[in-house]
C-alpha cells in the first residue's frame, strides 16, 4: 500500500510539475545593431543624441556598448548645412551646437562607427511648425498639510486649451516645471527655472485616449485628432514645502509641438516599460525610424507659458 | 385456399410489426437489369439475384405487366417497390424474407401525420435529434431537442425507421388510417459502445446541412483523456477546424474564430465560461450529457448573438422508468450522478449530479511543497473545481412538460511562491501570488406543449450568471550591500461579473414532410460589472502591501445594462429527394444605455445528394453584443467580459462554408470543405499594460477596434472496420486581425492561428470486455511576438534595457504534438457496470510550449534569454467507475 502511494506521489509530481526550457526562435540572422536617440528642436541652438548598440537575446557574453568616438553627423536636407557631434566626458552624450534648426525643414541625421562590425545607420525628420497654448485655466488649488509641522503640498488642476493645429496628424509633448524661490538666512532671493519636475501624480483628468502619461521622462503625450476641441485636463501634485524654506510663484508649461516619429517612439517604449514586470500584458511593438538600427530621431518646437499660482 | 390463408396469416399476424436490426433484407443493395420481362419473373430473378427470399402469390400481380429496368446498387425494397408501383401490390418483411400482399391502400393520396416522442427504452430519457425517416427516404424528419418528432406520410402501410447515434435502428412498420400518436423507443446498443465516429455520417441528411457534427456523447467514456476526466471539449478538439492553445489552454477556437465568439449553449442557455482548468476540461459533466452538436459551416436562424461557431449541450432528464446512478473516482476528481422517477405514475423525473476535484482535499498541497522545494523556492499551489447538476421534470398532463434546471460550478486557483535571489550586491527576495475564483450559476424553467400533431412550443425563463475575480501580485523586496531595502510592488485586479435574465418562446411546425419551420422570440436583460485596475508602487516601504481588498477599494465597478430582443424565422425545405434548402432569418435589436444597434440577419444553407456523393454549401450573416477582452488569449481567467456601448458596437460577420463528401464505400466516407469568414468591429486591448476598466476611466475610447479575416480547407476520412474505427483530418487555415492602432496599423496573426493541424483518433474493440483508443495530433505552433533584441534608453540619464518587439506574432512558438494512449476495461454484474481505465496522456512527454517570457540567464545574470514555459508533460491516469 505504501508502495502504490509512493508510485502515485511521484507520478502526480511529475505531473503537477511545470516545466521551464530555453528556447531559441532565432534564425541565425539577427546582428547587432547601432541604437540612437536623438532630437532636434527648433528653438534651441544645442541638439543632443545618446548613441548605444543593442544585444541579441539568447547570445552570450553580449553588453551594451556606448561608443564615445562615433560619428555623428546632421544635415539639413533643404539647404546645405550639416554639423559633426561631439561626444561630451561628462554627460555621457553627443552634442553638436550652433546649428539652426528651422521648423518645416527636414533634417537627417547619419551615425557610423569606425572600426567595427556596426552597419551605418541613418534617420530623417520634419522640424514641425510650434502650436500655441491658448488658455491655461486653474480648476482648482488646494493645500494639502502634511504630518510634519509647516510642510504642505499643493494639488493644482489645470484645464488647457491648445490652438487649432495648423494640418494632422499633430502631436504634442507637455512639460511642466516650476520657478522656485528660496529665502536663505540673509533674506536674499533666488530664482531657479527648474526643469526637473518636483511635481509627483501628474495626473490625466481629461482628454480620453489622446493622452498619456510618459514612464521613461517628464511629461505627457497628446495625440491632437483624439482631443475634443483641443481641450484636456491635469493634475498636478508638488512634492513637500517647506514654509519660508521653499515656495514657488509660477509653474512654466512648455508644449512642444513634437513630429510623428518623436511621438510613436516614446509612446512605445513608455508602454514597454510600463508593462515590464507585470504579470499580464500585450506586446508592445517597437517602433523606430532609423534605418539600419534602433531608437529614432524626431524634432519638435516649443512654446512656454507661464501661470501664477497662489 | 393454401395461399389464401397464408396471406391472411399474414395479413392478421402483421398489423404492426417492429423491426430491431441493424438491416432489413429489403436494404440489400443489388446491380439488377432487365429488358420486357414479365413481374413474376422479374421477382424471381431479383430473389436469386440479391438472395433474399420473396414470397408471393402469382395471382395477385397483374399479367401481361412488362418491366424494363437497369438498377445498380440500389435496394431491393426500392427495386420492388418501382416495379410493383401501380399494381395493387405490396411487399412486407416477414423475418428474412419478403412476401408480397394485395395494397389495400394503393393510390391513397391523403397525408396522414405520425407524432411523438423518440425515447430510450431503458431510461425513458427524449432522444434529441433522432433521425426519423420512411423506407425509400422519401419522407424525413428529426426529433426536436425535447425529443419531439412529426412526420407527415400518405395513408397506407408505412414503414418508418427511427435511428439514433449509440443505439439500435427501430423499424415500425404501421397501418396508418388517421393522425396517429406513436412513441418510439431505442435500445442503447447492448454490448461494448459502438465504434466511435468522429464526424457526420453521409446518411444523416440534416446535419449535414450546416457542418454540423454531432458529437457521439455515448462514446466519451472510450476516448483518452486528461487525469482520467472524460470531457467534451477533449472530442471537440479532435475535429478539423478547431484549434486551441497549447494543450486545450485557452478553450477552443473554431474556423478561425476566437473564444468568445463560440456561442456555447447549455440546454438551451447561453454560458459565458465553458471550462475548468483554464480551458482544458469543460463544465459539462460527463455523466450528465445526453447529446452534443458543434456547428461551424452555416447556421439556422434560431442561433445567434455569437460570430463563429455553435455548440449545442443538451443534459439528460432523469430516468422516468427506474433508479440509476454512477460513481466515479479518477487521478483529477470524483463525480457521482443519481436519477431515477419521481412518484409512482413515471411521469416525472430528477437528475442529481456533483463532479468534485480530489487532490486539493489531500494531496496538491503537499505536492506543491515539496516540488517548490526541490526548485529552491518556498511557496503553495492549491487549486480545486466543482460542478452541481440539478433538474427535475413533472409531465402535468399527455401535452404539457415542466422541467427545472439548475446548475453551479466554480474554479479557484490560489498560488503564493517565494524565491531568494542572492547576487553579489544585493539580496533579491520575489514573491508572486495568484488568488482567483470564477464559476457561472445557470438556472431555468421550461414549459414544453405539443399545440397540436405538427405544432410544438417550448417557454424558457432563464438566468445565468457568471463571477471572475483575479488578483496578481508581483514584489520585490531588495536588500542591498550598504543594507538599505527597497520593495517594489506591482499589482492587477480583474473581475468580470455578468447577470443574464432571459425569456424565449420558440415553436416547432412540421405542416408536411417537406418543411420544417421553426420560428421563437426573445428577451435578455444583461447586467455587466466589468473590472480591471494595475496598481504598482515600485520604490515602497517594507511594510507596504497591496491586496485583493486594497485594489477593490480603488475600483469603482462600471455597472452596465442592455437588453437584446431577437425574432428568429427558418424553414427546412426539401424541393426534392436529393435537394435540401434551409433559408432564415434573423433579427436582433439591442438597447443599451447610450446606444441601440439592429441588425437584420439572412441564413441560407443548401445541401444536394446525388448516390454516394453530396454538395453543401452555406451563408450566414452573424452579429455579437458581447465582447470578451482577451489577454494574450491563455483562456486564463483575466479575460473580461463586456457589453457594446456607444463607442464599442456589436462585432459582425459574414460567414461561408461550401464541401464536397463522397462514401468511397460502407465503412469509408471522405469529405472536403472550404470557409471563409469576414470579421468586423473585433476588440483588444491596447498595447502594453492592460487598459483599466473603471467607472471613472475611459476605458472604452482605451480599446483598439478592427476588423478579421479567416479562410481555410478541411478534409475529413473516417473509416469502420470491423470492430476498428479510425478517423484522420487535416486543416489548412489562415485567420489575421488589422487594427489601425496595434502593430503600426499591418495585418498580424490571429493568436490560435495554426495553418497546418493534423489529428487522428483510432479505437480498437480488443474483446467483448476491453478496447483501446488512441489519439495523435500534430500542427503548427501558434504565433507569438517574441522581441529578439534589447536595446537601452535613458530614464534621468540611466540606461534601461527595452526589448524590441518587430511585428506581432511574427514568429511561431515550435510544432504542437501529442500522442495520447488509453485502456479501458468493462465488467458487467447483474445489479452494476463497472469500467476501470488506464492510460496516459502525453505519452512521450513532449514539452509542449505554453508561452515564451524573457528571462535573465540565472548563470549570467546580465545575459537575456527566451525561455519556454510548458505546462503538461507526460501523465498517467487511472479511473474507475461504477453505474448501477
Amino acid at each position: 500500500m505504501r508502495k502504490i502511494i509512493y508510485i502515485l506521489v511521484c507520478v502526480l509530481c511529475i505531473g503537477l510539475q511545470s516545466c521551464t526550457d530555453g528556447i531559441d526562435l532565432r534564425d541565425g540572422s539577427e546582428r547587432s545593431q547601432l541604437v540612437l536617440e536623438a532630437f532636434i528642436c527648433s528653438d534651441t541652438d544645442q541638439s543632443e543624441a545618446h548613441l548605444s548598440t543593442s544585444v541579441i537575446i539568447n547570445s552570450q557574453n553580449q553588453r551594451f556598448e556606448f561608443p564615445t568616438d562615433a560619428i555623428i553627423t546632421i544635415r539639413d536636407l533643404d539647404n546645405a548645412n550639416s554639423a559633426v557631434y561631439d561626444y561630451d566626458n561628462v554627460r555621457k552624450l553627443y552634442v553638436v551646437k550652433d546649428f539652426e534648426i528651422i521648423p518645416g525643414n527636414t533634417y537627417e541625421i547619419i551615425a557610423n562607427w569606425p572600426n567595427s562590425d556596426y552597419q551605418e545607420i541613418h534617420g530623417v525628420t520634419q522640424v514641425p511648425a510650434k502650436t500655441e497654448i491658448e488658455e491655461i485655466e486653474e480648476l482648482s488649488n488646494t493645500t494639502v498639510e502634511m504630518e510634519s509641522p509647516e510642510v504642505s503640498k499643493k494639488v493644482l488642476d489645470y484645464q488647457i486649451k491648445i490652438s487649432e493645429p495648423l494640418s494632422y496628424p499633430a502631436f504634442y509633448r507637455l512639460d511642466v516645471w516650476r520657478k522656485d524661490l528660496r529665502l536663505d538666512g540673509e533674506n536674499q532671493v533666488f530664482w531657479f527655472e527648474n526643469k526637473l519636475v518636483h511635481l509627483e501624480n501628474f495626473k490625466i483628468l481629461n482628454g480620453g485616449n489622446a493622452v498619456h502619461e510618459l514612464e521613461q521622462m517628464d511629461g505627457i503625450l497628446i495625440d491632437a485628432s483624439k482631443l475634443e476641441n483641443n481641450t484636456f485636463s491635469i493634475s498636478l501634485e508638488s512634492d513637500e514645502l517647506t514654509d519660508g524654506v521653499n515656495v514657488f510663484e509660477d509653474l512654466m508649461f512648455g508644449l512642444q509641438t513634437i513630429d510623428s516619429e518623436f511621438y510613436n517612439y516614446h509612446l512605445t517604449t513608455s508602454r514597454e516599460l510600463k508593462a515590464a514586470g507585470t504579470s499580464f500584458n500585450q506586446p508592445v511593438v517597437s517602433y523606430t525610424n532609423i534605418v539600419n538600427g534602433f531608437g529614432f530621431f524626431g524634432s519638435m518646437s516649443e512654446s512656454i507659458d507661464s501661470v501664477s499660482v497662489e | 385456399m393454401k395461399n389464401r390463408l397464408f396471406n391472411i396469416w399474414i395479413a392478421l399476424c402483421l398489423p404492426f410489426l417492429a423491426f430491431s436490426q441493424d438491416i432489413t433484407p429489403d436494404e440489400i443493395r443489388v446491380d439488377y437489369a432487365c429488358v420486357k420481362k414479365d413481374l413474376a419473373t422479374v421477382i424471381v430473378e431479383l430473389s436469386k439475384t440479391s438472395g433474399v427470399n420473396i414470397t408471393f402469390n402469382p395471382e395477385i400481380l397483374p399479367r401481361n405487366k412488362l418491366v424494363s429496368l437497369n438498377a445498380k446498387n440500389k435496394s431491393v425494397g426500392t427495386i420492388l417497390n418501382a416495379v410493383l408501383k401501380d399494381t395493387g401490390v405490396r411487399y412486407k418483411i416477414v423475418g428474412n424474407q419478403l412476401v408480397l400482399v394485395e395494397n389495400e391502400f394503393e393510390n391513397a393520396e391523403e397525408i396522414i401525420t405520425v407524432s411523438g416522442y423518440v425515447l430510450d427504452s431503458l431510461s425513458g430519457e427524449p432522444l434529441a435529434y433522432a433521425s426519423v425517416y420512411s423506407m425509400n427516404k422519401l419522407e424525413g424528419t428529426e426529433s426536436n431537442e425535447f425529443g419531439f418528432y412529426s412526420l407527415s406520410l400518405p395513408k397506407g402501410i408505412q414503414r418508418v425507421y427511427y435511428s439514433y447515434l449509440g443505439y439500435k435502428k427501430e423499424i415500425l412498420e404501421l397501418r396508418l388510417k388517421k393522425d396517429t400518436t406513436l412513441n418510439a423507443e431505442l435500445t442503447p446498443d447492448a454490448v461494448l459502445n459502438e465504434v466511435l465516429i468522429l464526424d457526420s455520417k453521409i446518411d444523416e441528411i440534416s446535419q449535414d446541412l450546416h457542418s454540423n457534427t454531432f458529437l457521439p456523447v455515448d462514446q466519451i467514456w472510450s476516448i483518452t483523456s486528461l487525469g482520467g476526466e472524460s470531457d467534451i471539449f477533449g472530442m471537440t478538439q479532435m475535429l478539423s477546424g478547431v484549434s486551441t492553445g497549447a494543450d486545450g489552454f485557452g478553450g477552443i477556437n473554431v474556423r478561425g474564430g476566437s473564444y468568445d465568439q463560440n456561442l456555447i449553449l447549455y440546454d438551451g442557455i447561453p454560458v459565458y465560461n465553458s471550462s475548468h482548468a483554464l480551458g482544458v476540461i469543460s463544465i459539462f459533466n460527463p455523466s450528465t450529457l445526453k447529446s452534443a452538436q458543434l456547428l461551424k459551416g452555416s447556421f439556422p436562424a434560431r442561433y445567434g448573438g455569437r460570430l463563429s461557431s455553435v455548440m449545442n449541450v443538451l443534459t439528460k432528464e432523469g430516468s422516468t422508468r427506474k433508479m440509476k446512478g454512477d460513481l466515479s473516482i479518477g487521478t483529477l476528481a470524483f463525480r457521482t450522478t443519481l436519477e431515477g422517477p419521481l412518484g409512482k405514475k413515471n411521469n416525472s423525473s430528477f437528475m442529481l449530479s456533483l463532479r468534485r476535484t480530489h487532490l486539493d482535499l489531500w494531496l496538491l498541497n503537499n505536492i506543491s511543497n515539496f516540488i517548490y522545494d526541490i526548485g529552491g523556492l518556498d511557496g503553495e499551489t492549491n487549486y480545486s473545481f466543482y460542478d452541481l447538476n440539478a433538474k427535475i421534470n413533472f409531465k402535468l398532463n399527455r401535452k404539457h412538460k415542466l422541467q427545472f434546471s439548475w446548475y453551479s460550478g466554480k474554479d479557484d486557483l490560489d498560488n503564493d511562491v517565494t524565491k531568494t535571489t542572492p547576487l553579489l550586491a544585493e539580496l533579491t527576495v520575489q514573491r508572486k501570488v495568484i488568488d482567483t475564483e470564477w464559476g457561472n450559476k445557470i438556472f431555468s424553467a421550461k414549459l414544453n406543449s405539443e399545440i397540436n400533431q405538427k405544432l410544438y412550443h417550448n417557454l424558457t425563463i432563464y438566468s445565468s450568471g457568471f463571477d471572475l475575480d483575479n488578483f496578481n501580485l508581483t514584489q520585490i523586496d531588495r536588500t542591498l550591500m550598504d543594507t538599505s531595502q527597497t520593495r517594489s510592488l506591482n499589482s492587477s485586479l480583474f473581475r468580470s461579473k455578468i447577470n443574464d435574465l432571459g425569456v424565449r418562446s420558440d415553436f416547432d411546425f412540421v405542416p408536411n414532410a417537406n418543411n420544417f419551420w421553426r420560428f421563437g422570440l426573445s428577451a435578455v436583460r444583461h447586467n455587466f460589472e466589468p473590472g480591471l485596475i494595475n496598481s504598482s508602487a515600485p520604490n515602497a516601504d517594507l511594510s507596504a502591501e497591496i491586496t485583493i481588498d486594497s485594489l477593490k477599494n480603488q475600483l469603482v465597478f462600471p455597472n452596465i445594462k442592455g437588453t437584446e430582443l431577437t425574432a428568429y424565422v427558418e424553414n427546412e425545405i426539401k424541393l426534392s429527394q436529393n435537394l435540401y434548402i434551409h433559408p432564415g432569418l434573423r433579427y436582433n435589436l439591442v438597447l443599451g444605455d447610450k446606444f441601440s444597434d439592429h441588425s437584420l440577419e439572412p441564413r441560407f444553407s443548401v445541401f444536394y445528394q446525388k448516390n454516394d456523393v453530396y454538395l453543401r454549401a452555406g451563408a450566414s450573416r452573424m452579429s455579437q453584443y458581447l465582447h470578451l477582452l482577451a489577454n494574450g488569449g491563455f483562456g486564463l481567467p483575466t479575460d473580461v467580459w463586456i457589453p457594446s456601448t456607444d463607442i464599442i458596437r456589436p462585432e459582425k460577420a459574414w460567414i461561408f462554408s461550401a464541401g464536397i463528401g463522397f462514401k468511397l464505400s460502407e465503412t469509408m466516407n471522405l469529405d472536403f470543405e472550404a470557409y471563409f469568414k469576414n470579421f468586423d468591429r473585433v476588440i483588444s486591448f491596447s498595447e502594453g499594460l492592460l487598459t483599466p476598466i473603471d467607472e471613472d476611466t475611459n476605458w472604452e475610447q482605451d480599446l483598439p477596434i478592427g476588423r478579421g479575416k479567416a479562410q481555410g480547407l478541411e478534409i475529413n476520412l473516417t473509416k469502420r472496420y470491423g470492430q476498428s474505427n479510425i478517423s484522420a483530418n487535416y486543416t489548412l487555415s489562415e485567420s489575421n486581425r488589422t487594427f489601425p492602432s496595434l502593430n503600426g496599423g499591418n495585418t498580424f496573426a490571429f493568436r490560435f492561428d495554426r495553418t497546418h493541424q493534423f489529428k487522428f483518433g483510432f479505437i480498437q474493440k480488443i474483446n467483448k470486455n476491453a478496447e483501446f483508443s488512441s489519439n495523435w495530433q500534430i500542427s503548427s505552433g501558434t504565433p507569438v511576438s517574441v522581441p529578439f533584441q534589447v536595446i537601452t534608453t535613458f530614464v534621468d540619464g540611466v540606461p534601461v534595457p527595452v526589448a524590441q518587439i518587430e511585428g506581432r506574432n511574427e514568429q511561431n512558438l515550435p510544432l504542437y504534438h501529442r500522442l495520447d494512449l488509453g485502456f479501458n476495461f468493462y465488467n458487467t454484474y447483474s445489479w452494476a457496470k463497472q469500467k476501470f481505465s488506464i492510460g496516459v496522456y502525453n505519452a512521450y512527454n513532449r514539452e509542449n510550449p505554453f508561452y515564451i517570457d524573457i528571462g535573465t540567464d540565472d548563470k549570467i545574470p546580465t545575459d537575456f534569454i527566451t525561455e519556454q514555459f510548458s505546462i503538461l508533460p507526460i501523465l498517467p491516469y487511472v479511473s474507475y467507475s461504477l453505474a448501477f
